[in-house]
């Protein structure tokens, strides 16, 4: 069959016909921009480096935990130790590589879009300030929790298997800890994440975030260390809630149950005269402060 | 019922005591459209106005008919921008962060890659897509920043000094890459202080200087190409008699005559001229004004 009909089109450009998404789609977007950029992913292989070492570095304690315990056979289960215990020390160890994790990654959420004046691409699509710290911030947020999450659920599942009764009896008899292990991965994040954006807000260069932000921390923690030894009057009381690391550990302790004598370290002595809750405060606190004064920032930076 | 393309109301912007803009109304149409002025004069003020980024001190601004920052994420889901500033990601490649624009407009994933793929082909880009931006030359760079401008189909975009820095044929490619927008049916809004760049792609002007709006018009109503330059030997007077009953406009400074027909091309008319008055000629051209003299003389009564 023939006709006499036709139609001419330009195949150079063809116009977008299809279905917009919605606010959640953005922020995921930025959120997985966020975590790609900050493990290096899809980048040149000089900034996968720091993030990977890193990332090998707290999945190795947990895997050669695992390997003793299955070749030793001294499962927690077995023996009637806490369930908890290698938990408990692995996060002793994650701590630190989490806080060097969170200086490297926590600068390129912020500092690239404002250095590389990629925010003006942002003003001309409807994102708005909200959806774009959800995104680089709550992805930072993520990958740091993830960067926890991983060996403690490696050690999570070793210690499941390892039971005398089965998997399934172990993985029943850890599934009540969860909550608490979540809360303090949550707050491990929290804790390191809301000062470094906090830096990242004002700070031109992402290396000079990382350093300004490791700087602050060792010295809040020697400062808070020093001042608990120093007194015990209300205002070291109140200075010891100065360092997010010791926050960190008093929720640690709080969450998961843990005293000075379980953890050997004797941290929550230093929050003996407060409440022990009063760290996982002080971080809730910072949080909403730093997310406070971005969206006073970034408002202004993307018109809304 | 407004069928403007960009409407603005006595808009007025400072910063602090320095004003930037300064009163204007103007209503323009849908199209290509110059924004002209000196560095200074306001150009990139106004576009920051007319997406939202700023909020003007007096006035309004509105696009497609919405007011701008009443219908915010409306009006910026159906806009593109490329800065004066090259803004791009350096660590990621042109395929990625063009997918990632696309995105940003609310753009599924799927849907973003087949966008980012013709986009880069359309702007030449297509070979070198997983290369990182960072090993780009400035010509491709802006390549890429207009790629990013259009790769989620606005119907309007704005394009700050799009051929600053480029070398004569980088400049030559990217005008003609704006120039083709018009007939994808996406409207431009072209802001230079080259004015042969204004003229080569855009049918209407907006010119600013000093932050206040100069003129605002279709381009073939600013740039006069019917004029004629005339010199002939001896009296002049019987030329000017003939050429002025044949219902031309004739300016004299010296012996130089300067010959203009309302809507229709003089030259025929100046031959006629000059047999009837049996003159000799010294010199003919066609005398162009280009939007430079439109500038300067605007500049100048004002």
């Amino acid at each position: 069959m023939t006709s006499n009909e036709g139609r001419v089109y330009d195949v150079g450009y063809k116009p977008f016909e299809g279905e917009l998404e919605g606010s959640f789609a953005l922020v995921r977007s930025i959120a997985l921009d966020t975590m790609r950029r900050a493990l290096g992913l899809r980048r040149r292989g000089r900034s996968k480096i720091v993030p990977w070492a890193l990332v090998a570095g707290t999945t190795f304690p947990a895997l050669v935990t695992l390997i003793i315990m299955f070749f030793s056979g001294s499962s927690p289960f077995a023996s009637g130790a806490d369930p908890l215990s290698g938990s408990r020390d692995l996060l002793e160890t994650v701590v630190l590589l989490s806080l060097l994790f969170t200086a490297f990654v926590g600068p390129t959420a912020l500092i690239p879009d404002r250095r590389d004046g990629v925010l003006n691409i942002y003003r001309s699509r409807p994102v708005r300030a909200r959806d774009y710290l959800l995104g680089r911030i709550g992805g930072t947020a993520l990958l740091v929790m993830l960067f926890v999450a991983v060996p403690l659920g490696l050690l999570f599942a070793g210690q499941a298997a390892l039971h005398p009764d089965g998997i399934f009896v172990g993985v029943g008899a850890m599934a009540r800890h969860v909550p608490s292990l979540a809360g303090t991965i949550l707050a491990l994040s929290l804790a390191f994440v809301s000062p470094v954006m906090l830096v990242s807000l004002w700070a031109k260069r992402s290396g000079a975030a990382t350093g300004m932000f490791m700087v602050a921390m060792l010295v809040l923690d020697g400062f808070t260390e020093f001042v608990s030894e120093a007194g015990t009057g209300i205002g070291s009381r109140v200075l010891v809630l100065l360092s997010p690391i010791e926050n960190l550990l008093a929720t640690r302790d709080w969450l998961l149950n843990t005293t000075a004598t379980d953890n050997g370290v004797g941290r929550a002595v230093l929050l003996a005269d407060m409440p022990i809750w009063s760290g996982a405060v002080v971080i809730g606190s910072v949080a909403v402060v730093t997310a406070g004064l971005a969206m006073w920032k970034y408002k202004k930076e993307l018109g809304r | 019922m407004n069928d403007s393309l960009i409407s603005l109301q006595g808009l007025h912007h400072a910063y602090g005591s320095q004003v930037a803009l300064t009163d204007i109304t103007a209503e323009i149409p849908s199209g290509q459209i110059g924004l002209v002025g000196a560095n200074g004069a306001g150009k990139s003020t106004l576009i920051q106005n007319l997406l939202g980024i700023l909020t003007p001190t007096q006035g309004s601004a509105s696009l497609f008919g919405l007011p701008v920052r009443e219908n915010l994420m409306a009006v910026r889901r159906r806009v593109g921008y490329m800065s004066e500033r090259t803004a791009l990601p350096l660590d990621q490649t042109a395929a990625d962060f063009l997918i990632y624009a696309a995105q940003l407009a609310g753009i599924s994933n799927n849907d973003a890659r087949q966008r980012a793929s013709e986009i880069l082909t359309l702007t030449g880009l297509h070979e070198e897509r997983f290369r990182h931006i960072r090993e780009f030359s400035t010509g491709m760079k802006q390549r890429v920043m207009l790629a990013q401008a259009i790769v989620h189909d606005p119907d309007l975009v704005f394009l700050d000094e799009p051929t600053a820095g480029l070398d004569p044929e980088g400049r030559d490619e990217m005008l003609a890459l704006i120039a083709r927008l018009g007939s994808f049916g996406i409207n431009t809004v072209v802001s230079s202080h080259v004015l042969t760049d204004i003229e080569a792609v855009c049918n209407w002007v907006v010119m600013l200087d000093g932050g206040k709006l100069l003129r605002s018009s279709a381009l073939e109503a600013l740039i006069d190409s019917a004029v004629i330059q005339l010199e002939v030997f001896g009296d002049t007077g019987p030329v000017i008699s003939e050429l002025s009953t044949r219902g031309a406009q004739v300016s004299q400074s010296g012996s130089v005559l300067e010959v203009r027909l309302a809507g229709e091309d003089p030259h025929s008319l100046v031959m006629d001229a000059l047999v009837s008055a049996r003159a000799g000629v010294r010199s003919l051209k066609s005398k162009r004004t280009s939007l430079e003299d439109v500038f300067l003389a605007e500049g100048e009564t004002t």
